[in-house]
């Protein structure tokens, strides 16, 4: 699968523990902030998709938000943050990390390679589904980003 | 024997008469002249005995010749005035005659005598100049003996100081060298010797010299003389030294090239013997290593712990969460009550790993230092913490607080958890009543917290501030047991103390100071 051959997404949630991508994404259509979401299951398939298809010259078929996990086998969040930066197609391309670190190394590098927004998942249910309702009125709904 | 009349006729020639003749015998002429001439011819006989007694022992005058040619010339003229004596009553006129003759030769020869020797004579200096050069050249001597003495006294000073400067070199291991480049030279002090183990009474020798660095440094020796010979650079390097057989010393290499009309013409420097020292060192580092290596364990540890333990109870929590949602009529009161269990305990497993974080965290990290102005601070925790505990009435009386030095974010930890504890201990009080001031003492001003609560047993203060330490259940007070053992943790970042009183039942009070030594740093 590539994004030339979907139609037009809101999310990729990238998140290699199956559970927290239900939680989120539970989250997400049950507040109908997101019609159509894609989630990978690790850095390596989020690069695939995200950056795979040489051909595609638009950013159309981007989607609005990337949720991204940190700590992910093969090709954590960082280096997926790193990469998507470096492309021109998605240097823009808002992306979030959502993640269970609280590490000040973590938060300072995220932000170094130059993350949008930076959110540790709350343990608690309710409040990590307002953080999700959140997180998702503001990037989907509110904020501008350039064509 | 011949008569009296002949040798008197052979020694006056022609038969003349007496010179007494002349004078007519009249006695006051006669004697007179008589007198006269014998008083002087015994004057001049004698004179010359005194010459010759003067010759004889000045033996260091230069010009016995003259004085013995005076000396005849005045034997002479005795001798013609004895013969004038004669003359008065026997006419020996040819013997007056030869010894007149006698006496001009030897007058001549004076006078002769005299000339030649008068530039001489009149370069011997008089006896009063010899006195004055005399009391000159005593004063020389005299001075040149006080030189003498001084120069001995420093002499002598000199080799104590030389003595001194080899005690001390002995006593700190410290030798000096010289390597002359012109003449390829090498000196080292008997020290420098010393510390490479090598007797003094060896030569040196300038290529020979690389061969007591071990192998690993050779090359920056090498490099840096280099340098130092071409560049004028000098260093203060620690190399390894070989010494013995299989033994190394560390010493402390200093060095820096002697320049002459800008050209450099010698190296000189310092060996210091920092074996120990530098072992000491070392080791220091390849602990320091080690500890750094165990704390980026830790820290991958904690790093793990943080995202791997909270994944699954975020998954307990919300999936308990999607079950109560859900299949809500299916599971019944018990079942909720149940769920609402499970969601709790996990919530509190979450808090536990918060905690336990900030508690490794705060042990690792190095505190900073900025001024806190501690009544914004403090008014900031309070605004968050009767936030927090909105459901109760809590009453807050703080005083003016002085500044601190100390990290900003682990001071407002500290006193966060203490306040946060106050309230959460006077909860089950109908007004919660918190008490925040400071007292002076003489190190550094005691801070307080002091509440209405619960307080605590006095007899288990110890068990206070220790990791997962309680003295209440946690379904009276809920809590990890980590709070106070990280309050703890901060208060000895900050070189400070903290120590707690309370009554059962009483309230309790806990006291901080930060900054123990803040004295150094003002």
């Amino acid at each position: 699968m590539s994004i030339s051959e979907s139609s037009p997404i809101d999310i990729v949630l990238i998140e290699d523990s199956d559970e927290d991508a239900e939680l989120t994404i539970r989250a997400l259509k049950q507040r109908s902030l997101a019609n159509k979401i894609v989630r990978l299951k690790d850095g390596e398939e989020a690069l695939d998709y995200l950056l795979g298809d040489e051909d595609v010259q638009s950013n159309v078929h981007l989607p609005k938000l990337i949720l991204l996990d940190l700590k992910m086998p093969k090709i954590d969040g960082l280096e997926v943050l790193k990469a998507l930066r470096e492309n021109e197609r998605t240097k823009y391309l808002p992306v979030v990390m959502l993640t269970s670190s609280k590490e000040e190394k973590d938060i300072v590098e995220s932000y170094e390679y130059g993350v949008n927004s930076y959110i540790v998942k709350p343990v608690d249910f309710s409040a990590f589904m307002e953080a999700i309702d959140e997180i998702g009125k503001y990037w989907l709904v509110l904020n501008e980003k350039p064509n | 024997m011949m008569p009296y009349l002949v040798w008197v006729s052979i020694l006056a020639g022609k038969n003349f008469m007496p010179h007494g003749m002349c004078y007519q015998w009249e006695p006051v002429t006669l004697w007179s002249n008589v007198i006269g001439d014998g008083l002087t011819a015994l004057a001049y006989f004698l004179i010359p005995i005194g010459l010759i007694y003067f010759v004889r022992k000045r033996k260091d005058f230069d010009m016995p010749g003259v004085v013995l040619a005076f000396a005849a010339f005045i034997i002479s003229c005795g001798a013609v005035h004895a013969i004038s004596v004669v003359n008065v009553w026997v006419p020996l006129y040819r013997v007056s005659g030869v010894l007149k003759g006698v006496m001009a030769v030897a007058s001549l020869g004076t006078l002769v005598m005299l000339y030649i020797k008068m530039p001489l004579a009149l370069s011997i200096p008089a006896p009063s100049e010899l006195q004055k050069v005399n009391r000159l050249l005593l004063d020389q001597i005299r001075e040149k003996e006080l030189l003498q003495k001084q120069l001995e006294e420093k002499a002598a000073k000199l080799e104590e100081t030389v003595k001194l400067l080899n005690d001390t070199q002995e006593a700190a291991s410290i030798g000096a060298w010289r390597l002359d480049l012109r003449k390829d030279e090498m000196y080292w002090s008997d020290e420098v010797y010393k510390i490479h183990e090598v007797d003094n009474s060896q030569e040196i020798r300038m290529e020979e010299g690389i061969n007591f660095y071990n192998e690993g440094c050779r090359e920056d020796v090498i490099n840096t003389v280099e340098q130092a010979v071409s560049d004028g650079k000098s260093w203060d390097k620690n190399w390894l030294l070989n010494v013995g057989e299989d033994k190394t010393k560390w010493v402390r290499a200093i060095g820096y090239p002697v320049k002459e009309n800008g050209e450099i013409i010698a190296l000189e420097g310092l060996f210091m013997d920092k074996d120990e020292q530098i072992r000491a060192e070392l080791k220091l580092i390849e602990r320091s290593e080690k500890l750094e290596e165990k704390n980026n364990e830790l820290e991958a540890f904690s790093y793990s712990i943080s995202h791997d333990l909270r994944a699954p109870l975020r998954s307990i929590n919300g999936f308990a969460d999607i079950l109560k949602e859900d299949f809500s009529d299916k599971i019944g009161e018990e079942g909720h009550r149940l769920l609402t269990v499970i969601k709790d305990n996990a919530l509190k497993m979450g808090s536990l790993i918060d905690d336990i974080l900030l508690y490794s965290r705060v042990g690792r990290q190095e505190p900073s230092s900025s001024e806190i102005d501690m009544n914004s601070m403090m008014n900031a925790i309070i605004k968050d913490l009767t936030l927090a505990y909105n459901n109760l009435e809590i009453k807050v009386d703080i005083s003016e607080l002085p500044t601190v030095n100390g990290d900003l974010i682990l001071i407002k930890q500290l006193f966060q958890n203490l306040i946060d504890n106050a309230i959460k201990y006077s909860s089950k009080n109908e007004e919660v009543h918190i008490r925040i001031g400071y007292e002076n003492s003489e190190q550094a001003p005691v801070f307080f917290v002091k509440d209405n609560g619960v307080g605590f047993d006095a007899k288990y203060h110890d068990k206070l501030f220790g990791v997962f330490q309680r003295l209440h259940s946690s379904n009276d007070f809920s809590g990890t047991g980590v709070g106070l053992a990280i309050v703890k943790r901060i208060v000895e970042k900050h070189k400070g103390k903290i120590w707690a009183e309370s009554t059962e039942g009483k309230g309790a009070t806990f006291f901080v100071t930060i900054n123990g030594d803040r004295n150094e740093h003002k």
